[in-house]
């Protein structure tokens, strides 16, 4: 009887002890990144381009890596575009899946985690928020796209220089990035000698945004900016033709989405606005045609920015910890010295605040397609 | 700007009082808060996206299958969930839960199946707005303003000439003695959750040709109406009539004086203005202090 029990402790202990031998093995040869995005809610869409794009770049590498073994995990934590699930997410990640670097999304979440990301030594690479407050935000936070302040100079620039325009109304939505970008073009084109003649908020994932659209009417502005998520952008077009208001139309980045011509028809006809999204230039370097061409043949879709940044985080990050010693320390400093990186999205090179510059095209929507603008 | 903010206000509130009557016919009867009704609105939508934009079935007909689809799901949630718990005991808090977590599960169905992206039920190329009177209005606005009207008119003379109005009365007074007196309310509770859920269904492609979809779609506009019955009183027609336009008042003519990102704040405080100012509702009698 005593016998048993010795052969049982002593097999339970090395079974015990080999499976923790085991696990710290295949932990060793794991490089786990954490993606911090919005799966479910209405700004999901944000984090099916990030899956796509990340889930892209992660095949790649362990293709890649095959023969030394070494795998590249991507861990998903849905956030809803709600800060304090994505701050859970990350303390998460950071304590029980012990990841080294998080890639994050929204304005609101990557502003969140910052503190946290400080104080864990824990970077987040940020591949869609643009407030400006995020360039504060600390030396363990890097972003891939230009915050709203890069494309609101170049976009009231334009707006005050070509178009002559010298009155804009801004319409945002009432979120961290839309207050950060309606500020951003007030700053800009009060400096350049133009009068914000007014601005309105509505709220996220709207139905109705008539009352809002007749506020503007009112204002008889010259233009009117229009800081909302591709959904949005699309309702808020259509609610505005069929209330027969005719403005000229400006917005960012994100307006660059096929979604926003399928939702709003012909009444996204002739909006400018700037653009960070070099995929359809025939001179596309080779780096952004391969992603094309392999994001084209796995989704049999066109992918758009944030599926090209998202790519760019998790190979970014991967570089990282292959280039430095591997510690949170090492791979913050690795990205810190990062300059001239051909990613998917363009060349990258981070500056003091931890953001690229990428290069900015004013763009307009004729007969349906995206183009550059121009006679 | 005031032709157009009183039209706007009109489309609003037939919104709001179409599917706050829907709500309040289940609610008069299954006395708890059926949360799952924002996703059957959400559920109705994509019925009709589904049978017109993919199967390629002409609008009426996807009107049709979706409204039907939406009344069938109602049964099923009552057959199939809140009938078995309420054998089982449970409690209204327990039917509530039940209600949240049903909606969060069909919710993310609609997600996983069709995506978050807005979806689109109207046809692009024939939906121009007409002009009267210096505002400007499309087709479906205009039936959403015109049939709003008839279905309080046809639930009002429903309630009031037939049987079946006496019974759902009855249960909605009191469902004990009703059961006394021999009415079958599980029988009652059934065809509340079929009628409100197909007028859910209803106003779910009303608004959706209004103002497309997404999935969560339904529990915006079901918030809004949640308002509604509160502050016009559940058992009201009325009520629920006069609180929908005076809270698409609220939010529409309100922008004049405050700012838009005050919008959805307007609607609660309004809410919380009348739960303690006028707790008996709209129309509803003063409560009196009773001694025994």
């Amino acid at each position: 009887m005593k016998l048993l029990k010795v052969t049982t402790i002593t097999f339970l202990t090395t079974s015990a002890l080999l499976l923790m031998g085991l696990n710290a093995c295949r932990k060793s040869a794991e490089t786990r990144i954490g993606i911090i995005v919005p799966l479910t809610g209405g700004s999901a869409d944000f984090g099916k381009w990030a899956h796509n794009g990340a889930e892209l770049a992660l095949a790649e590498l362990n293709r890649q890596n095959a023969a030394s073994g070494k795998r590249f995990i991507g861990l998903y934590e849905d956030t809803q575009m709600e800060p304090k699930l994505g701050l859970s997410a990350f303390k998460k990640l950071v304590s029980v899946d012990e990841v080294t670097a998080v890639i994050t999304s929204g304005s609101g979440v990557v502003l969140a985690i910052a503190p946290e990301a400080e104080s864990t030594h824990t970077v987040q690479i940020n591949y869609s928020a643009v407030n400006p407050e995020i360039r504060k935000a600390g030396q363990y936070t890097f972003t891939l796209v230009n915050d709203a302040d890069v494309e609101a100079e170049e976009i009231t620039r334009f707006a005050y220089q070509t178009l002559g325009i010298r009155e804009i109304a801004v319409i945002y939505a009432n979120a961290s990035y839309g207050v950060g970008t309606r500020d951003a073009i007030a700053r800009s084109f009060s400096r350049l000698g133009g009068k914000i003649v007014g601005t309105v908020a509505f709220p996220e994932d709207f139905t109705d945004v008539r009352a809002q659209i007749l506020q503007l009417a009112e204002m008889k502005a010259q233009a009117v900016y229009m800081v909302a998520t591709i959904n949005d952008s699309g309702r808020l077009l259509t609610q505005a033709d069929e209330l027969g208001f005719k403005t000229q139309w400006l917005s960012y980045s994100p307006f660059e989405s096929p979604e926003v011509i399928r939702i709003a028809g012909a009444a996204a006809d002739g909006v400018i606005f700037t653009s960070s999204n070099s995929f359809d230039l025939t001179n596309a370097d080779a780096k952004t045609k391969q992603f094309l061409d392999a994001y084209v043949a796995k989704y049999g879709e066109r992918p758009n920015l944030y599926a090209a940044t998202a790519y760019d985080a998790v190979f970014l990050l991967a570089h990282a910890q292959a280039s430095s010693d591997g510690t949170r320390e090492g791979i913050q400093r690795f990205l810190a010295s990062v300059s001239g990186y051909q990613g998917a999205s363009g060349v990258i090179s981070f500056d003091e605040d931890g953001c690229a510059h990428k290069p900015v095209f004013i763009k307009t929507v004729r007969d349906g397609r995206f183009v550059m603008y121009g006679p | 700007m005031s032709t157009q903010t009183l039209l706007n206000t009109l489309i609003a509130a037939s919104e709001y009082a179409l599917v706050g009557l829907s709500f309040a016919i289940i609610y008069v009867v299954a006395r708890f808060f059926h949360f799952t009704h924002g996703a059957v609105l959400s559920s109705a939508a994509y019925v009709a996206y589904t049978a017109k934009a993919q199967l390629r079935l002409p609008l009426g007909l996807s009107i049709v299958l979706a409204i039907s689809v939406a009344g069938l799901l109602g049964l099923v949630l009552e057959l199939g969930v809140y009938r078995k718990l309420r054998r089982r005991g449970a409690t209204k808090l327990t039917l509530l839960v039940a209600s949240m977590g049903l909606y969060l599960v069909l919710q993310n169905a609609i997600s996983l199946v069709f995506g978050d992206s807005v979806r689109v039920l109207r046809d692009l190329s024939h939906d121009k707005s007409i002009v009267f009177y210096g505002g400007r209005i499309t087709n479906i606005q205009l039936w959403i303003i015109l049939t709003t009207p008839m279905i309080f008119t046809l639930a009002w003379a429903t309630l009031k000439f037939t049987r079946l109005g006496k019974i759902l009365r009855a249960v909605a007074n009191d469902s004990e003695l009703a059961n006394v007196v021999g009415i079958d309310v599980e029988k009652v509770t059934l065809i509340a959750f079929g009628v409100g859920s197909t007028l859910a269904g209803l106003a779910a492609v009303m608004i959706s040709l209004n103002v497309d979809m997404t999935p969560t779609m339904g529990m915006n506009v079901l918030m809004m109406a949640i308002v509604v019955v509160i502050i016009g009183g559940v058992k009201s027609l009325r009520g629920i009539a006069v609180a929908a336009m005076l809270l698409a008042a609220v939010r529409h003519f309100g922008l004049i004086w405050i700012g838009a990102e005050w919008q959805d704040t307007t609607a609660f405080l309004l809410l919380s203005a009348f739960l303690l100012w006028r707790p008996q509702r709209l129309f509803g009698l003063p409560l009196r202090r009773a001694s025994v």
